[in-house]
């Protein structure tokens, strides 16, 4: 059976020819309509538009953009902002960058749809550092949209005004982190903070009541505004609605990003069907299904146990390839579909190595302010760098996994986990390679096999 | 209340407490690494994560709210585990040299209670991003190699003392704690309160006394010496000598201390400190016996009694004393010498807010409590430095101000609380009772004043509407310098966003008209029923730790013993002590240089008070001090006095080395405890005191055998001391008088219902009269002093520490306008001339004074900036009136030769 | 500081994007960056002072953040990828390339003062590893030979300038 298509609604217009980021270009293909309709209607009416879509956020950690919205203080009196966490910043995932630098205009209607619905007077895109470009063009968007009257003051000639302004990061993952990137949006160190009691939606930016929502998912509020948050839960599979963007990376022929209805595709369809399958002479080895943080998945496992598919209880008996590419079943196979990064390794690829590679990321990632994460990721990018570049031990996989097992569910945010799980899985999963690293150091590396860390 | 699972045992909580507050209330122990009770909880350090049925990830005890039901396991293999490896992740490159050194740290104690041990070596290759290592700081070390990033000494620093010296930089396992430039810790704006290196768990920041004597053996909880906030402090010895001084968690300083109750101890083993009895003859001093000096003592002091009557006598005590040393000085007086010329350091600083506050209120005392500047919603400061002259409170009303309480500082200089206040009234030096009655007219013409409390408690009220018209700010801010607008706003705030709080200090009371500046202020407390509610009152900051003890045990010509006439309690008195008490009118100490300048006082024992360096006009000072016949100085140095002047010299024990009581400037009484024996010779000055009055017949009126007993014949006197037991104080701690009875708490807030005379008390009317035309071509200046954070009054004890180091003299503040038209640059060397001397000291410019109006503070004996000051004083105490001098000032070719 | 006026007044008009001035840290950062090329001890506590903040909140921002140099780089500014997909098809090999051609250490500038070459982490352009960002432009599947025709690109406008 061949993959399913694509279904591009938030990538409609992406590498389309002639397609371009001014509002000129945007208006041309129907931009703004949506919003001008949105803004007939009552607020609430919008939310619950969102809440019956079933949208997910597309960040990373999965949440019902409804049910966060719900969350949110309307009674404090204090005002309401929107933060778009625009950071991009879990590695393997880069479709955020494609919609700000080809497509802004798409997420300044899903921003002003959002703040309409919510009564948010300001709203912030959080851009990281490394897009400078995409800050600028976000930057020119918004000037257009303004002097369009699409927001500023008295939007669509309405008593209803926002502002919307992009603030850039500076190169830090724990950015995207919502209370350390609002920590980071008020001029300071991005530690996360306690939760609770802040919890964005009450005591968020400034102390006030807040959003935090990833770009592509303020993209999906607009068409579910456009389609109707029915319409909207029709596409994809119950309880994860909608399409989203996998970007694929690594050991495949055509990497690249994919819009898919949730759940439509398997992961061997992904990779096999779309984007052609390994590098000649190789075989795929594992996959990291969400962002360099989610689980590995190594190929040749299998995943078996009961689910729900409508009403009935089925028995699902899955190799990786079989796993349906939604929030629910990759949970369901103790990983998570995260921001959508897949990253691919072939035969080649020492594992050791490669979490090394993401030892040291975190490591270097790690805000510094709780100390599992302070420590532990120093200490396992330490050990796994000393595996590598000088003596390996058997039980070294044995002594990571150990310090791993004291981070996840031990540190201020969700940091604690996403430099937990890599190890975890990568010893559970490898464990022999961990074990018998030290002989394999002593066997010259074919060539072409590339150095990792 | 909670019902609670812990450790599989059913407990009961009251609501609003953390999960590690409840397991402390029951004795559970957890590490809590990242904790200390006087900043808010961080959790950072996970350590004290603990198991709760039902959440999924552990919990933090030290910020997590207990809950209805929850069930809390603290120690099982879960969270032991987690412990464990924490502790070993911080430890594996950890100096294991500290641990050993040092066991007791709060983290070696962890460490070793989880069997880990420390990986690291002090001999280990530096980290690429290196660890500060510093030692440029007179009392702090720094060595971060043994920093364990909890954060503490980062909030402490912020939450506490309102400094921002420590801040993590660069992050993840590079993390550092650095001050500003990554440099020295007092480049960072340090003001060595020492509470980071209190708090740290580790060592890395460390007493420099602790490095270089060890750890202290033996605690000893007791007052600290120094200014009228009266921390509670321990006091650390090994081997009977102090090696540290910690902040203790007393009833007015809840943890905290500054540079000088923390650090400027040492002056109690400085090399001058003189520690055996001494006599001059023919010049020199010699060192004589105890019993030959109080032999000496009571022969002259009985053939002057007999050649020049009882009054040619006069004692000053010291308000450094305990409470005991000074009633026993005044007992001395009366009962020995039979006269009232009696007096004490009060005199020179808040007599006129005593007096004020009598007569106003009933009370010459604080109304209200320290703990109330955090209720109150408005603060106002007025003459008063409090981060420098009461470094604890002002850490406390920054933190009010950065937590959102309004503050309005009155004084003619910028404060360092300027930065968080939201006006400054930067009035003309000595027009308090201007700006005051101004406010008070905008209030009446504003309709603000509190309706309620002027027709229940105030009288007169009509006649001050009247009176006060003439004070409409428009009509008189020329006179002050504030712009009618800005005195509106501040009259507004006070006002109408209540509890408004007022603090004062001696830029309110060294003035001509210091008692009517003070009652102006009361009648704006009055006017807006700011009184006898929580969060308000009129608060002196008391200059010394007992200047509000001293004269209220009698040390006043006027007054006995709990702050009563002498007419009113004569016969109490008597009874008691079995002796008839003396007629005659008593000199204070203003009054007895005056008398000595006309030759009538003919002997002067002065108890822990420099009379010729804290006077002002030292010249007068001196012309009357040379026609005493005999001057004898009680003192732990030979000051200035005993050297220009003394006679005899007797060795006193320093605060660190007596018991008895201090009581601070919100009327609390607290316990004094020696913890070290006095050097040498040296004595407590109650002992000696009654030794002399012993040899001078009247040992059975003096037979006390401790400090208590005397303090037992105090309460025996003063009704409102009556509860105040020495038992109750080393229970419950400082206890705040009126306290009748030995059940009841003390009392934080003074006239809630009526005044301590009566139900209601009557606004008083205050002319202004105007300070004399003191400004001329001649001396086109005008200087007011202060004190600086570092120093403490003369620097008898600040100057013989290494505070010294951190403020090693006085300089003149001085406007860059007129520093520019004097071509002066910083540093350079003036001579400041007054009608009545010269003085030589350094010039500092900055934007805190304005043109035309100069600045120092007073304590370098080098400087002596006394001998500039001048003779006016305040209408009502005779208080000398330091803040106001008319100066020249004059460039000097060369800097002055230093001695 | 010697700001341009330009860069003084987008500084005074980014501070009005935010309630509280503080926020404008990273903004004022940047802007700073932008003009000098690095963010010495003065930027930093003119900033302080710009945003009424004390020198050391700032300080403890700038070190934060690995975007903010505190030391001057070379002319162009090098950033190869590090993380795992740049790395899978080549990314140390492309750092390689680059240090080899500058003759220089990551991290470091070169000693014609030409190139600053950073190892950094994740460039979220992984669909298209290994990524390079020259100063603000991104270079996409940047493998050893493409890294060497940058590094060519690079040394011969080096030599025309001279």
């Amino acid at each position: 059976m061949p993959a399913p298509a694509q279904r591009r609604i938030i990538f409609q217009h992406i590498d389309e020819p002639g397609y371009t980021n001014d509002l000129a270009c945007y208006v041309k293909h129907g931009g703004y309509e949506i919003m001008k309709k949105a803004f007939q209607r009552p607020p609430a009416e919008l939310v619950d538009e969102v809440k019956k879509s079933g949208l997910r956020g597309r960040g990373g950690a999965g949440f019902p953009c409804g049910v966060k919205w719900g969350l949110l203080d309307k009674k404090s009196g204090k005002p309401i902002y929107l933060v778009v966490n625009a950071d991009e910043s879990e590695p393997g995932t880069f479709k955020d960058r494609y919609i700000m630098h080809q497509d802004p205009h798409q997420l300044i209607e899903g921003i002003m749809i959002t703040c309409f619905a919510n009564n948010v007077k300001q709203a912030y895109i959080y851009i990281r550092g490394e897009f400078p470009h995409g800050a600028r063009i976000l930057e020119k968007a918004i000037a257009e949209a303004r002097a369009a009257n699409f927001c500023g003051p008295n939007v669509l000639g309405s008593s209803y005004g926002c502002e919307i302004y992009v603030h850039r990061g500076a190169g830090a993952y724990i950015c995207g982190e919502e209370t350390g990137l609002i920590e980071s949006l008020e001029g300071k160190r991005p530690y996360p903070r306690i939760k609770p009691p802040y919890f964005p939606a009450v005591l968020g930016l400034y102390q006030c009541p807040t959003i935090v929502n990833n770009v592509e998912t303020l993209c999906h509020v607009k068409h579910i505004a456009a389609m109707g948050g029915a319409e909207f839960a029709k596409i994809g599979t119950p309880n994860n609605t909608g399409t989203r963007i996998l970007c694929v990376s690594g050991h495949v022929q055509k990497p690249g990003y994919y819009e898919f209805e949730v759940g439509k595709i398997t992961m061997g369809e992904l990779l096999n069907d779309v984007c052609g399958g390994p590098l000649p002479g190789r075989k795929f080895k594992a996959v990291i299904p969400g962002g360099s943080s989610a689980k590995v998945l190594k190929f040749g496992e299998r995943f078996k146990g009961k689910r729900k598919v409508g009403a009935e209880m089925v028995d699902y008996d899955w190799a990786v390839e079989d796993v349906p590419m939604d929030f629910d079943c990759l949970g369901m196979i103790g990983t998570m579909g995260g921001s959508g990064g897949v990253i691919v390794m072939d035969d080649s690829v020492n594992m050791v190595e490669a979490l090394a590679n993401i030892n040291a990321f975190y490591a270097h990632e790690s805000c510094g302010q709780c100390t599992p994460c302070r420590e532990g990721s120093l200490w396992m990018k330490k050990i796994s760098s000393r595996m590598v570049h000088g003596a390996a031990r058997p039980e070294d996989g044995q002594l990571l996994k150990s310090v791993a097992d004291q981070i996840a569910g031990r540190t201020i945010c969700a940091f604690g986990e996403a430099c937990a799980w890599p190890t975890q899985s990568y010893v559970a999963k490898f464990g022999d390679e961990f074990k018998g690293y030290a002989d394999a150091k002593k066997t010259a590396k074919p060539g072409g096999v590339t150095d990792l860390i | 209340m909670l019902q609670v699972t812990i450790n599989g045992q059913p407990h009961k909580f009251v609501d609003g407490l953390t999960i590690n507050e409840a397991l402390r209330q029951i004795g559970v122990e957890i590490p809590t690494l990242c904790h200390d009770d006087r900043v808010d909880p961080y959790g950072s350090c996970r350590t004290c994560a603990v198991e709760v049925k039902g959440v999924g990830a552990l919990v933090t005890a030290c910020n997590t709210q207990l809950r209805e039901g929850m069930e809390i396991q603290t120690h099982s293999p879960t969270v032991e585990g987690v412990r464990k490896t924490l502790f070993g992740l911080l430890a594996a490159d950890y100096p294991a040299e500290a641990v050993a050194q040092f066991p007791d740290k709060q983290f070696h104690r962890y460490l070793k209670q989880y069997g880990v041990k420390a990986g690291g070596s002090r001999t280990a290759p530096a980290p690429d991003v290196p660890f500060m290592q510093d030692a440029s700081h007179p009392y702090i070390n720094v060595d971060m190699s043994q920093c364990v990033t909890c954060y503490r000494c980062v909030r402490i620093c912020e939450e506490v003392q309102g400094q921002f010296v420590w801040k993590a930089w660069n992050r993840g396992d590079t993390t550092r704690i650095l001050p500003v430039r990554g440099e020295t810790m007092l480049d960072g704006g340090c003001v060595s309160c020492g509470a980071c290196v209190d708090t740290c768990p580790s060592g890395a920041l460390e007493d420099i006394t602790v490095l270089a004597r060890g750890v202290p053996t033996e605690w000893t909880k007791t007052i600290c010496s120094y200014c009228g906030t009266g921390c509670e402090v321990n006091v650390g010895t090994r081997d009977g000598q102090i090696t540290t001084i910690r902040p203790s968690d007393g009833p007015s300083n809840h943890g905290h201390t500054c540079v000088k109750g923390r650090y400027a101890f040492d002056y109690v083993y400085a090399e001058e400190r003189i520690t055996s009895p001494m006599i001059r003859r023919n010049g020199q001093w010699e060192d004589v016996s105890w019993d030959e000096v109080i032999k000496y003592i009571s022969t002259k002091l009985a053939e002057t009694i007999k050649q020049h009557g009882p009054d040619s006598i006069g004692v000053l005590s010291s308000a450094r004393g305990t409470n005991e040393e000074n009633f026993v000085a005044q007992k001395f007086a009366r009962v020995v010498l039979g006269n009232n010329n009696i007096d004490c350091c009060a005199r020179v600083c808040h007599s006129p807010t005593a007096a004020a506050m009598k007569m106003t209120l009933g009370t010459g005392a604080a109304t209200n409590s320290l703990d109330e500047i955090e209720l109150a919603r408005t603060i106002l400061v007025c003459g008063a430095n409090p981060t420098d002259g009461h470094p604890v409170t002002g850490a406390r009303i920054k933190q009010a101000a950065r937590h959102g309480a309004k503050l309005i500082i009155v004084d003619p200089r910028v404060i360092e609380l300027n930065e968080f206040a939201t006006l400054h009234l930067q009035l003309h030096a000595g027009t308090n009772v201007v700006l005051f009655n101004a406010m008070g007219a905008a209030i009446v013409e504003e309709g603000l004043v509190d309706e309620e409390f002027v027709r229940t408690r105030l009288t007169e009220y009509e006649e001050y509407r009247k009176f006060i018209r003439d004070f409409s700010p428009e009509k008189v801010e020329k006179i002050c310098g504030v712009p009618a607008a800005k005195i509106r706003e501040a009259a507004r705030i006070y006002a109408t966003s209540k509890p408004s709080l007022s603090v004062h200090g001696l830029g309110m009371t060294e003035h001509i008209q210091g008692t009517e500046g003070i009652m102006a202020l009361v009648n704006l407390a009055l006017l807006t029923g700011n009184i006898g509610k929580p969060g308000t009152g009129i608060n002196p900051l008391r200059g010394q730790n007992n200047v509000q003890g001293a004269p209220h045990m009698g040390c006043e010509p006027k007054l006995l013993a709990g702050y009563v006439p002498i007419e009113e309690a004569r016969a109490q008195f008597e009874s008691a002590w079995h002796v008839p008490l003396p007629t005659h009118k008593g000199l204070n100490m203003i009054d007895m240089l005056d008398a000595a300048t006309k030759g009538k006082m003919k002997a002067m024992w002065a108890i822990g008070y420099d009379i010729v360096m804290t006077n002002p006009n030292t010249h007068e000072t001196r012309r009357a001090m040379e026609q005493i016949d005999l001057v004898i100085v009680q003192d732990l140095f030979l000051n200035a006095t005993a050297r220009e002047f003394g006679d005899v010299f007797l060795p006193a024990a320093s605060s660190f080395e007596k018991d008895g009581t201090f009581m601070n400037g919100e009327r609390r009484i607290q316990r004094v405890r020696g913890a070290a024996k006095p050097q040498g010779l040296a004595r407590s000055d109650w002992e000696i005191v009654c030794q002399v009055a012993k040899a001078m017949g009247k040992g059975e009126h003096f037979a006390y055998r401790s400090a208590e007993e005397i303090w037992n014949e105090v309460r025996s006197l003063w009704p409102e001391g009556q509860g105040i037991s020495y038992a109750r104080l080393d229970k419950e701690g400082g206890l705040q008088w009126p306290c009748f009875e030995e059940n009841s708490p003390g009392t934080p807030i003074l006239h809630v219902d009526h005044f301590t005379h009566g139900k209601t008390t009557a606004l008083r009317r205050i002319e202004f009269v105007p300070p004399p035309q003191i400004l001329s071509a001649e001396f086109p200046f005008l200087l007011t002093t202060g004190r600086n954070l570092y120093q403490y009054n003369a620097a008898t004890q600040t100057s013989r520490t290494p505070n010294n180091g951190l403020h090693p003299t006085d300089y003149l503040q001085i406007s860059p306008v007129d520093a520019t038209r004097l071509g002066l640059a910083d540093g350079e060397t003036v001579r400041l001339r007054s009608t009545q001397g010269t003085a030589e000291l350094p010039v500092q410019i900055s934007d805190h004074v304005k043109p035309g109006e100069v600045y120092t503070t007073f304590h370098s004996v080098r400087v002596f900036l006394n001998q500039i000051t001048t003779s006016q004083r305040d209408r009502y105490t005779q208080t000398p009136e330091y803040k106001v001098t008319a100066v020249n000032i004059a460039k000097l070719a060369t800097p002055p030769v230093v001695v | 500081m010697n700001l341009k006026p330009a860069t003084l007044s987008q500084i005074d008009e980014v501070i009005t994007h935010y309630p509280t001035k503080r926020s404008a840290t990273l903004p004022l950062l940047h802007l700073i960056q932008e003009e000098v090329g690095f963010i010495s001890n003065e930027a930093i506590e003119w900033v302080a002072a710009k945003l009424g903040l004390q020198p050391i909140n700032v300080y403890e921002v700038v070190t934060f953040y690995p975007m903010f140099r505190q030391k001057p780089i070379g002319r162009r500014h090098i950033k190869v990828c590090r993380t795992l997909s740049c790395a899978l098809l080549g990314g140390y090999k492309t750092c390689a390339t680059f240090e080899q051609e500058f003759h220089t250490h990551a991290g470091e500038v070169s000693p014609d003062g030409e190139v600053t070459v950073e190892f950094v982490e994740c460039l979220a352009s992984c669909g298209t590893a290994p990524v390079v960002m020259i100063d603000d432009e991104l270079h996409e599947k940047v493998d050893a030979a493409k890294a060497k025709q940058l590094s060519d690109q690079i040394k011969a406008e080096a030599q025309a300038r001279k």
